[in-house]
């Protein structure tokens, strides 16, 4: 039991890691997917959905041969950190931030599409700088943006196992993550183990989802209409 | 409006939303309590599937003697080979076979002369409702859909299980509707769940099943290819280990009496330890 826990810890290690650093990513990106009317938008807006219908396996597989300690970004972290990124929890957070972009860009993406042109040119012709703009308009109106994207991404960070299976492995307090540590106890015929563990799972999920509908009601969007 | 803004921005958001102050403490508490409370083993030792019980109690029996501590990761040798040649941590791998570690020792991945046989298998074919004892012949009277063997690919036992269904004589067409598994312990799993109603099982993992209660078979269901398919089971020290007194420990202890023992007890045979 004390191996799941473990795996629960780490799961709610690397959906944390995964959202925080998302956020900051994924900001600037959906600020200009919604404001931007360049022509390259479009792909920059289809690359960003890809993970969305890609199959992990996909992602897994070409962040294993670019990973890899033989690779040029691999074989760089090996000599500065002297570890190698695939499998490895580092590794798990690089995947993590590429599998989860689209729920965190889109959300924030729908939240600021909504802030009307007219508010942000009122508070200009009052004075307000942009940062203030930023700071005072557009963000309280993107709240609910931010909380759907933090807790999808958390949610599916919990809920990945394909790319970690191609390039986490199982190795227990690094990549062995709540999905892993299930797929092992069916494996071994640890069927009560298993149980425990995808009921819990199944009641978070819920739980998230329910707190996205009830707490941002239906102004984000996973998939773009 | 520029990325710097967005990111000043963020901190007012931080300070907005009680979720993401929640994260935040969350994150913060994460680091020091993992920084504090991590005891690393000293050494990741990855083995076949079929050996993991006697691995887990091998480390389990050197934990108590020495000061060292061990992980033990388990897996198909295949896949295990291939996490290794893609950077995997892992100190010590016992293969099911002899390939597979030869293999890394040709890469430069694994200490060469460090190859010794930890273990001989044994596969064998359970047929729990055979008529009579069970036959590689009589095999073709079931569907082949329900005969189940590790997955030849990157499982030696499911290897060594193709070899004797087409040493058999079975036509072409049945042997490809045969299941494939991931791994050998699984094959136990599926007869014993009655979603097979045959396959090529290790002695060891029929053992471990019984052990732990999810595996009742009877001496008769099974027919034993000991002599015909016996499975050289290779460990080697991996080359990043080449400086770790645990893992050093663990291969050493492996030619000791009381593990030899252990991996005896388990449904393993012994050889000398040479390659």
């Amino acid at each position: 039991m004390s191996g799941d826990l473990q795996a629960v810890w780490l799961t709610a290690l690397l959906a944390a890691t995964t959202t925080l650093l998302l956020v900051p990513i994924a900001s600037p990106l959906a600020w200009w997917l919604a404001r931007s009317s360049s022509p390259s938008r479009s792909l920059v807006e289809a690359v960003v959905a890809m993970p969305l219908v890609l199959p992990p396996t996909v992602l897994g597989f070409y962040l294993l041969i670019m990973l890899n300690p033989e690779s040029s970004i691999g074989g760089l972290w090996v000599q500065l950190t002297g570890d190698s990124l695939t499998f490895s929890f580092s590794g798990l957070v690089i995947a993590s931030i590429i599998y989860s972009l689209p729920f965190m860009v889109q959300p924030l993406q729908a939240a600021f599409r909504a802030v009307p042109e007219s508010v942000l040119e009122a508070a200009a012709t009052l004075g307000a700088s942009p940062r203030d703009r930023w700071l005072n308009v557009v963000l309280p109106m993107a709240k609910r943006g931010y909380l759907s994207g933090c807790v999808l991404t958390f949610a599916h960070t919990v809920g990945e196992f394909g790319v970690v299976l191609m390039m986490g492995g199982n190795i227990p307090g690094e990549t062995r993550v709540l999905s892993i540590a299930i797929y092992e106890h069916v494996e071994t015929l640890n069927y009560d183990a298993a149980h425990m563990l995808a009921l819990g799972l199944l009641c978070f999920s819920f739980l998230s989802l329910w707190l996205v509908y009830r707490y941002a009601g239906h102004r984000f969007e996973v998939v773009r209409g | 409006m520029s990325p710097e803004v967005g990111a000043d921005g963020l901190v007012d958001v931080v300070r907005c939303s009680p979720v993401f102050a929640l994260i935040c403490r969350f994150i913060l508490a994460s680091l020091l309590w993992g920084g504090g409370s991590a005891v690393a083993a000293e050494a990741r030792i990855a083995v076949a599937a079929n050996f993991r019980d006697t691995a887990l109690a091998i480390a389990a029996r050197l934990e108590a003697e020495s000061s060292h501590r061990y992980e033990v990761i388990a897996g198909s040798t295949g896949k295990l080979a291939s996490q290794i040649i893609n950077g995997a941590p892992f100190d010590v791998f016992m293969a099911a076979d002899r390939r597979r570690p030869q293999q890394l020792v040709d890469r430069g991945l694994a200490a060469s002369g460090s190859q010794q046989v930890y273990a001989v298998g044994e596969l064998g074919l359970w047929w729990p409702d055979a008529p009579g004892t069970p036959a590689l012949d009589a095999l073709a009277a079931l569907e082949s859909r329900s005969v189940c063997i590790a997955n030849p690919a990157f499982a030696p036992y499911g290897e060594a299980a193709w070899e004797m269904l087409r040493s058999a004589g079975l036509e072409a067409l049945w042997l490809k509707g045969v299941v494939r598994v991931d791994n050998v312990n699984l094959v136990a799993g599926l007869i014993a769940q009655g979603q097979a109603r045959a396959g090529f099982v290790a002695r060891s993992s029929l053992i471990a099943g019984m052990r732990n209660g999810t595996v009742v078979a009877a001496d008769e269901e099974v027919l034993w290819f000991a002599e015909q398919a016996p499975v050289d089971q290779v460990m080697v020290l991996l080359a990043r280990a080449k400086m770790n007194d645990a893992a050093q420990h663990w291969v050493q202890q492996m030619q000791a009496p009381p593990i030899r023992e252990l991996i005896r007890r388990d449904g393993y045979r012994l050889s000398d330890g040479q390659n």
